[in-house]
């Protein structure tokens, strides 16, 4: 954009101007031609030629007689109908996530909403129980809670009779406590049900619910086991109910932004994608609490146990730090690798690869798991002429991010999002010679976190303008993923549709996934036969 | 020599980013149910040499999309008019030939608009610097000599256009204008013009900085606006908030021609120079256009005469960041308060 320049040689008295030099110069009428007929600007030209000095008060009874007001001009349409049927949602597994997704369906244990509240009295920045309380009432009630420990049971049952609820909703009836899922999933008493289990109890519960014809929000990994895998998709995708897996970057708008980067082939072809994990706490490697009141007797140790393969006796460890087992999970595979190839899926649409070399070790955490702590998968995708490489570490935090490499650009995804030109770029050759594009810079830039903006005012940029995208959340609204993610599974269960991360995404994930487990507990490549689908 | 070259260049892409077409756009739309019976309709499209958006607020995706596509025809429209890089534009034939009979009315009513702009800031806006801009260009090695620009300079000065009806005269031969400090926010309004056209009241444009925003987004809250750090670090020093009205920014942070960071795309004619005091201006106005001319003009003219000039403007106010990062404000600015952090989404 080009901006002008004062000439204070030139600069004309304002009786100047009009009429100097017959009709080459701007006339006296001409400029009130203009002024008349532009009626904001004939505002200024009066005020600023007449009353230079006008005071706020001036200005506003101008404003009020041109109608610019600075409040409300506009009242939206009539709200349409809410959603017409409550929901009942059952809960098996109130562990952290469970209670999390709870949470973001409307139901804070009131432990919660007191601890938040006291934060937000002290640290007004402290903004989750504003965001909790701003959500959107997504009318449903929680009516069955299942877990095999007796203090997660006892909150689930406190959160679904919260009174501090979105949208001013009074309290609910106590959920009712199921020991065993089954009876939670035959009792009648649930439309839905979200799984936030461990990971070796997903196939039998999905499996089951679709039996009872209740729908399933499931926390991903979808299964332990590739075979789990193929028996959840077999029975969830011939039958009428609503699916979801619980990948709440599903929801991000950076990863919604970075799909238009693709779809505008801005980055030129894309050879190699790059996912990577950092992490570098105890915490990060799994390594949580172990609740005080965790023993035999408040937790049902053979119910826990279940389908996984080794039966051990009762141990806290594997109880409440679970994937750091096989028995129970796939460690980086279904945790993490999940996230990143989520991630690249939802904005390649890559489907599952061809084959994967997969290798690691456990170097760092020698705490008696038998999961790595450092992992790396290596995906090739011929048809689509692209390798994704999956790099993780429990043992340290350089972040890296996720990095899709195209000839003409490199496009890094977290949070935020940004683009910048490869200085050898066919596409912006031209634009790097003539410095419109400085390829040590990022291009682009989006960032989705500031909470609240819905734009940023700022000079013209670059060719692609760093920011100068929206920053609305979901209309300029911070919203929980979690909540977006709960709440599209249950506007499919009433309206119809698809969910973002339908059973399809899922499988597809899932044998990613377990590709990269198979691969590095038989040390060797596998291949993916789409044909038997099978990892062969 | 090579850094007079490299200004050159600079000087010669920076040309092309103000209004250049695009040939070949694409339109990536989503649609997002945000309410009950509502939907945030957001539509992004390169144009002048930026991305513009459209974010709409309505009960109905399809009836903002289809409020969109027009608004984006309109917009392309007029962007083959103002576009000083298309050989076949109204106002390359009117640089090219010194006057312009049966103009697009559109482009007479910009320049008459000028003109007013031009009057009241008492010559700091002034859209007949095209001639100094393109000796920047046409100067072997980006540094025109003393009498080329003396020479460049008798031929500039917006008291030499005049626009009567749809026709419009330059008073001397090889006089050029350039709208690109006006022409963006002149497009933007008529981008909401057509939505309003529409039925969609509530919505947000932004064309790459220039904003307009009308009504309220979801929760019948006003629309936020941040103000981006000249240092572009990250965080924003200010925000605002808009419901029917328009920003614009203009900075010396964006392109520089020297590697001393020294000359930028804002050129005080007189000097050859660039304005030293002002990182970036922003000003708020009742519509686009004028945003985008007033935050150019209170640039040139610095703080001491810009603010008291924005002050004497019903419905402008103006932010200016100076060099040393300090702000200075005008009366009536209404701050929403800094941004100093991303704050990261639960995901």
């Amino acid at each position: 954009m080009t901006d002008e320049h004062t000439k204070p040689k030139k600069q004309a008295q304002p009786e100047d101007v009009p009429g100097a030099s017959g009709g080459w110069e701007t006339s006296r009428r001409g400029m009130l031609k203009a002024l008349v007929s532009l009626p904001f600007v004939g505002a200024f030209a009066y005020n600023y030629l007449r009353k230079r000095a006008a005071d706020d008060t001036k200005k506003r009874a101008i404003l009020e007689e041109l109608g610019v007001t600075e409040g409300p001009a506009f009242i939206p349409e009539a709200i349409s109908k809410p959603p017409s049927e409550r929901v009942r949602l059952g809960i098996i597994g109130f562990g952290g996530e469970g209670e999390s997704l709870i949470r973001h369906a409307g139901f804070a244990h009131p432990d919660w909403v007191e601890e938040q509240r006291k934060s937000a009295a002290e640290n007004p920045a402290n903004k989750a129980l504003e965001v909790y309380l701003s959500q959107e009432d997504l009318n449903v009630a929680i009516t069955a809670v299942c877990d095999v420990f007796d203090v997660r049971a006892d909150r689930g049952i406190a959160a679904s009779q919260v009174d501090v609820r979105p949208g001013g909703g009074g309290a609910n009836p106590p959920a009712k406590r199921y020991r065993h899922y089954a009876d939670l999933l035959q009792s009648g008493d649930v439309d839905a049900v979200i799984i936030a289990t461990p990971d070796h109890w997903h196939s039998l519960m999905t499996t089951a619910a679709v039996a009872e014809g209740v729908h399933v929000y499931c926390e991903k990994c979808l299964t332990r086991t590739e075979e789990e895998a193929r028996a959840v998709y077999d029975a969830v995708k011939p039958s009428d109910i609503v699916f979801q897996l619980g990948h709440q970057n599903r929801q991000s708008e950076a990863h919604n932004k970075a799909r238009d980067v693709i779809d505008a082939n801005i980055l030129g072809p894309i050879t190699l994608v790059e996912g990577t994990t950092n992490r570098n706490t105890p915490w990060g490697a799994w390594v949580w609490d172990i609740h005080e009141q965790g023993n035999p007797q408040t937790i049902d140790w053979d119910l826990f146990q279940g389908p996984a393969p080794n039966k051990v006796p009762f141990n806290l460890e594997r109880f409440f730090r679970w994937r750091c087992w096989y028995d129970y999970g796939t460690g980086l595979s279904g945790d993490l690798l999940s996230h990143e190839y989520d991630g690249v899926n939802q904005i390649l649409q890559v489907g599952i690869p061809k084959s994967c070399v997969a290798s690691g070790g456990l170097y760092y955490f020698k705490d008696g798991r038998d999961v790595p702590d450092v992992f790396q998968a290596v995906y090739e995708y011929p048809d689509r002429e692209l390798t994704f490489v999956y790099s993780a570490t429990l043992a340290n935090g350089n972040y890296r991010g996720l990095a899709f490499m195209g000839h003409d650009a490199t496009m890094r995804v977290s949070g935020s999002l940004t683009v910048t030109a490869d200085s050898d770029s066919t596409r912006y050759k031209k634009k790097i010679e003539d410095g419109v594009i400085d390829t040590s810079r990022a291009m682009f830039t989006y960032r989705p976190g500031f909470k609240g903006i819905d734009a940023v005012t700022s000079a013209t940029e670059e060719y692609f303008v760093s920011r100068g995208l929206l920053y609305t959340y979901r209309g300029g609204r911070r919203v929980s993923a979690y909540h977006l993610l709960i709440g599209e599974w249950l506007d499919v269960i009433r309206n119809g549709g698809e969910t973002s991360c339908n059973i399809d995404r899922a499988f597809e994930e899932a044998i990613t996934c377990h590709m990269a487990t198979r691969s590095f507990k038989e040390g060797r490549k596998v291949t993916w036969d789409p044909t038997r689908r099978r990892i062969v | 020599m090579h850094r007079t070259q490299d200004i050159a260049r600079k000087l010669a892409a920076l040309q092309h980013l103000g209004f250049e077409r695009v040939a070949d756009p694409g339109v990536a739309t989503e649609s997002t149910r945000v309410g009950r019976g509502s939907h945030m309709v957001t539509a992004r499209r390169p144009s002048m040499g930026t991305l513009v958006s459209v974010s709409t607020l309505a009960p109905s995706p399809a009836r903002a999309e289809e409020a969109i596509g027009r608004a984006f025809e309109e917009m392309d429209r007029l962007v083959a008019i103002f576009s000083r890089y298309e050989h076949d534009s109204a106002i390359s034939a009117l640089n090219e030939h010194g006057r312009l009979d049966g103009s697009p009315p559109e482009l007479a009513g910009v320049v008459e608009r000028s003109l007013v702009y031009h009057t009241l800031s008492r010559g700091a806006f002034d859209v007949s610097i095209a001639p100094v801009l393109d000796l920047f260009v046409a100067s072997p090695g980006g540094t025109p000599t003393a009498g080329e620009m003396r020479d460049a300079l008798e031929v500039v000065g917006a008291s030499g256009v005049a626009v009567d009806g749809r026709r419009v005269n330059f008073a001397r031969p090889g006089m050029r204008i350039t709208l690109d400090g006006i022409a963006k926010g002149f497009i933007v309004d008529a981008i909401a013009d057509v939505l309003r056209r529409h039925k969609v009241h509530d919505h947000l444009i932004n064309a790459g900085g220039d904003i307009r925003t009308s009504g309220r987004k979801q929760g019948r809250r006003p629309w936020t606006v941040a103000v981006q750090h000249p240092a572009k670090d990250g965080s924003y020093p200010d925000t605002i908030h808009l419901s029917d009205g328009a920003v614009a920014t203009s900075g010396m942070y964006e392109h520089y021609f020297d590697r001393d960071q020294l000359i930028h795309h804002i050129v005080d004619g007189t000097t050859g120079q660039s304005p030293d005091e002002c990182a970036s201006v922003s000003v708020t106005a009742p519509t686009a256009m004028a945003a985008d001319a007033l935050s150019t003009t209170v640039f040139v003219l610095g703080p001491t005469a810009g603010i008291p000039f924005v002050e004497g403007l019903p419905g402008c106010e103006c932010l200016i960041i100076d060099r040393e990062g300090r702000q200075r404000r005008s009366r009536g600015w209404k701050s929403a308060g800094a941004v100093t952090g991303g704050e990261e989404g639960e995901v």
